[in-house]
């Protein structure tokens, strides 16, 4: 068994097949007879989603699989499942219960909204007894695939993004590549892991930490980044005004430049291929693990990309695996980093 | 009694409070609800239920952390014991939370030390086992099919309807609406017959919230090393009072508090002393031990022998509300005047006023003081009022004096802002009756380095006044 407890699924877009891509994988990994979790990212007290007027959707759950929902969807459910753990956390649903099943049923399940929350509602999953937890994340919302919340990530994207192809391969790429970047070395890791909040610079030979600001959305002074400086470490987010800064410096190419992890990067696309173009490289203290890709060719509004070209297309850019679930939702066939 | 909110914040009660380590929510519910205790058995009782604790924590300790660690996964369900009380119907949270409760009960029994039965827990076993019909002893609750032979029978069947190809969609409904009924029923029944326990469980429910709170404070007493209070018929008496929240702020620079003698004797004592020469602490030190030996606490003295009163009464500077739309005076003279009302009644107060009447003209807040020293000084009260005015001591009060500014050391290296607390001997002296209160304002300004021009002008008014008054302190 490998080392990969909790898993996120998380969309792009609406309607990208994220609840699709998440019954798949229940399907694939109660197949491998793995005792399963499943729990889902706080729906902050709203049952049917705003913009679309559609109703969360139910998720199947299997007789033994552990699962976590808020009190208000545990008591409207309609199967018969064994209560595990009451949480203490309060929300706009009630505290979180985790229990597991005893014959097969659906439910909403909405757990903790709050990122913490969520780590410690996994944390009690796992001591239960569950060998993988599957996090049904946000829409749009990447903050549950952050490596501090779960070990890997699932993307899901689709034609629901936008109807241009070439616009789809392309955010889709971006969201990749950001889940991607790759780590430090340990020894550098260890010494930024115990800076706070803010924006560093650590001089080449000294090892000399020195804060710029409190907060990169306050933004910079790129002057005071001299050449003797090795590393600039982002502890916060970092947006497009944070990489544009750092693109006026003529050095960029001789810097190291880390964030904490990728689901802080909210700079846009082209900004940060001006970055990538000037040669500098984004570097993290937890790197991501992205294990799929799933695609849902059709957008709500009826239209569909061909399956095949659009997997081909994302397949010729992305190195990770690459599923229509619908199509092929071969649940045989192996997910190398899932199993 | 409950405190006013007002009160412990003002004497620095409530930094005492977050200083507790408490471990569930009973014990946060405990601290918010902190009772006043006025009898002086009901004190002496709670001082050696205390001592127990403090032996639990000290002798026991490896007991304690078990016992500790057990409360911290003790959840607040007096919502849930109260739907009990009113024979509702619970569902399977409840359910599954007083089964828990229950279990957490028994096991913590195993942990209370024979000299602290005054505990008294009440058994649960019963309730635990209505709970677990299948003798599981699993922390986790569903309506079991041990509950009923007829649950069993339909269970069985809607798994073989729901399986069988195809579904008969009908009867699996039928079927899925008859084990919802019958799981109501059984949940009736349970919460019918769990009913009996529920005075038991609110029982343990508010032990354990004084448990989670003893065993903090007696970890608080041990690290600050607080003395055990004598309880007294009458007076109030400290030997080394100190105030911790003060020393740890003068600790983070090196420095340390200077603790005070101070013996409240009479109806009213009168403090007199420089500015900066802590004054003002003395009295919230005064009513925070108050609070604390009147909640159970132990106090930051060496030894104390306390009396127990019926309300205390802090009255500062920075108690003032502007919430009211009253001028500093307006408010301080109907707090002054609520005191007055009290002690008429024939209450039992401890009344700290900090510089009284000092916002208004000295001859009419020198005749204020006077006269709120002499009506005090015929009740049954304890009072002390700070005040800078020459001429209202009189002998219907003890007068104390801070030793000031201590003479022989100035002059002996450079004295700054930051070091002048250095120079200032806290202790109280205990003048007899008519001295005069020590002036050392101008002494102090020119420590602090003001402007020459101030004090010499200043100086110079002062020796034209001057006929036949006090010259220096004394």
């Amino acid at each position: 068994m490998n080392s990969i407890k909790s898993i996120s699924i998380v969309g792009l877009e609406k309607n990208t097949g994220k609840t699709q891509a998440l019954n798949f994988f229940i399907d694939y990994l109660r197949r491998k007879n793995i005792c399963l979790g499943v729990t889902s990212i706080g729906i902050d007290g709203e049952s049917t989603d705003q913009v679309t007027l559609t109703q969360k959707p139910r998720i199947r759950v299997y007789k033994d699989m552990i699962f976590s929902t808020c009190e208000k969807f545990y008591r409207e459910k309609n199967f018969v499942s064994e209560i595990l753990n009451v949480g203490e956390d309060m929300s706009a649903l009630g505290r979180t219960v985790t229990a597991r099943a005893k014959e097969d049923g659906m439910i909403i399940l909405s757990g903790p909204s709050i990122m913490s929350w969520m780590k410690k509602n996994i944390d009690s999953m796992l001591q239960l007894g569950c060998e993988k937890v599957l996090v049904d994340g946000a829409i749009s919302r990447l903050s549950s695939s952050s490596p501090d919340v779960t070990d890997a990530m699932i993307l899901s994207t689709g034609a629901a993004l936008t109807l241009d192809m070439n616009e789809l391969v392309r955010q889709t790429k971006y969201k990749v590549d950001l889940a991607s970047l790759k780590p430090v070395d340990k020894l550098t890791s260890m010494a930024l892991a115990t800076l706070g909040q803010g924006v560093w610079t650590i001089e080449r030979e000294s090892m000399y930490a020195k804060k710029l600001t409190d907060s990169p959305s306050l933004g910079f002074c790129a002057s005071d980044i001299k050449r003797s400086t090795g590393i600039v470490y982002i502890n916060g987010v970092v947006s497009s005004k944070v990489l544009k800064n750092l693109c006026s410096l003529d050095f960029l190419r001789d810097l190291q430049i880390v964030v904490t992890d990728f689901t802080k990067v909210f700079a846009d696309h082209l900004t940060y291929e001006i970055f990538v173009k000037k040669a500098g490289e984004l570097k993290v203290l937890n790197p991501a693990n992205l294990v799929a890709i799933t695609v849902n060719p059709t957008s709500p509004s009826g239209y569909s990309f061909n399956s095949e070209t659009l997997k081909n297309r994302l397949r010729h850019v992305i190195s990770v695996p690459v599923i229509d679930v619908l199509k092929d939702g071969d649940i045989d066939a192996p997910f190398p980093g899932l199993d | 009694m409950p405190l006013s909110r007002d009160l412990i914040e003002s004497c620095g009660f409530d930094y005492i409070l977050s200083l507790l380590e408490v471990q569930s929510p009973l014990g946060r519910k405990y601290i918010k609800n902190l009772s006043f205790m006025v009898q002086q058995d009901e004190i002496a009782a709670e001082i050696h239920k205390t001592k127990a604790f403090i032996r639990f924590v000290s002798q026991d300790h490896s007991m304690q952390e078990e016992f500790s660690k057990i409360i911290g996964h003790i959840k607040d369900i007096s919502q849930t014991c109260h739907k009990l009380e009113l024979k509702e119907t619970l569902d399977d949270i409840q359910l599954f939370e007083i089964k828990i409760f229950s279990m957490l009960c028994s096991r913590l029994e195993e942990y209370i030390p024979e000299y602290m039965d005054f505990l008294n827990l009440k058994n649960l076993k019963d309730v635990f086992a209505l709970l677990d019909p299948a003798n599981l002893c699993m922390p986790s609750f569903y309506i079991y099919d041990e509950y009923s032979e007829e649950l069993t029978q339909v269970r069985k069947r809607k798994q073989q309807i729901a399986t069988a190809f195809p579904v008969d969609e009908q009867e699996l409904i039928n079927t899925a609406a008859l084990e919802n009924s019958l799981e109501n029923a059984v949940r009736k029944e349970l919460s019918q017959k769990l009913s009996d326990y529920a005075s038991a469980m609110i029982h343990n429910l508010s032990m354990l919230a004084y448990a989670d709170f003893s065993t903090a404070k007696a970890i608080f007493i041990l690290n600050f090393k607080l003395c055990c209070p004598e309880v007294s018929e009458q007076g109030i008496y400290f030997e080394q009072l100190f105030n911790i929240e003060l020393d740890s702020i003068l600790s983070k620079n090196q420095k340390k508090f200077q603790p005070v003698d101070i013996a409240l004797d009479r109806p009213v004592t009168v403090i007199t002393g420089a500015n900066m020469s802590g004054k003002t602490v003395v009295l919230k030190s005064l009513a925070l031990n108050q609070l604390m030996f009147q909640t159970g606490f132990f106090l930051c003295a060496k030894t104390a022998r306390i009396t127990p009163v019926e309300s205390v009464f802090l009255i500062t500077k920075d108690s003032q509300s502007m919430d009211e739309g009253l001028s500093s005076y307006a408010f301080e003279i109907l707090k002054v005047n609520e005191c007055i009302k009290h002690s008429q009644n024939g209450e039992k107060c401890l009344i700290l006023i900090d510089e009284l009447a000092r916002t208004t003209n000295p001859q009419e807040g020198k005749a204020i003081v006077r006269s709120v020293i002499s009506i005090l000084s015929e009740h049954n009260v304890y009072a002390v009022i700070t005040t800078h005015y020459d001429g209202v001591l009189s002998k219907d009060a003890k007068h104390y004096r801070v030793c000031g500014i201590r003479k022989d050391k100035i002059g002996s290296s450079k004295i700054k802002r930051e070091n002048i607390t250095d120079y200032i001997d806290y202790s109280l002296i205990s003048e007899d009756g008519w001295a005069c209160v020590p002036k050392e304002a101008l002494t102090i300004a020119r420590l602090l380095d003001v402007d020459n021009e101030l004090i010499t002008r200043a100086e110079m008014f002062l020796t034209e006044g001057q006929k036949g008054g006090c010259a220096d302190g004394k």
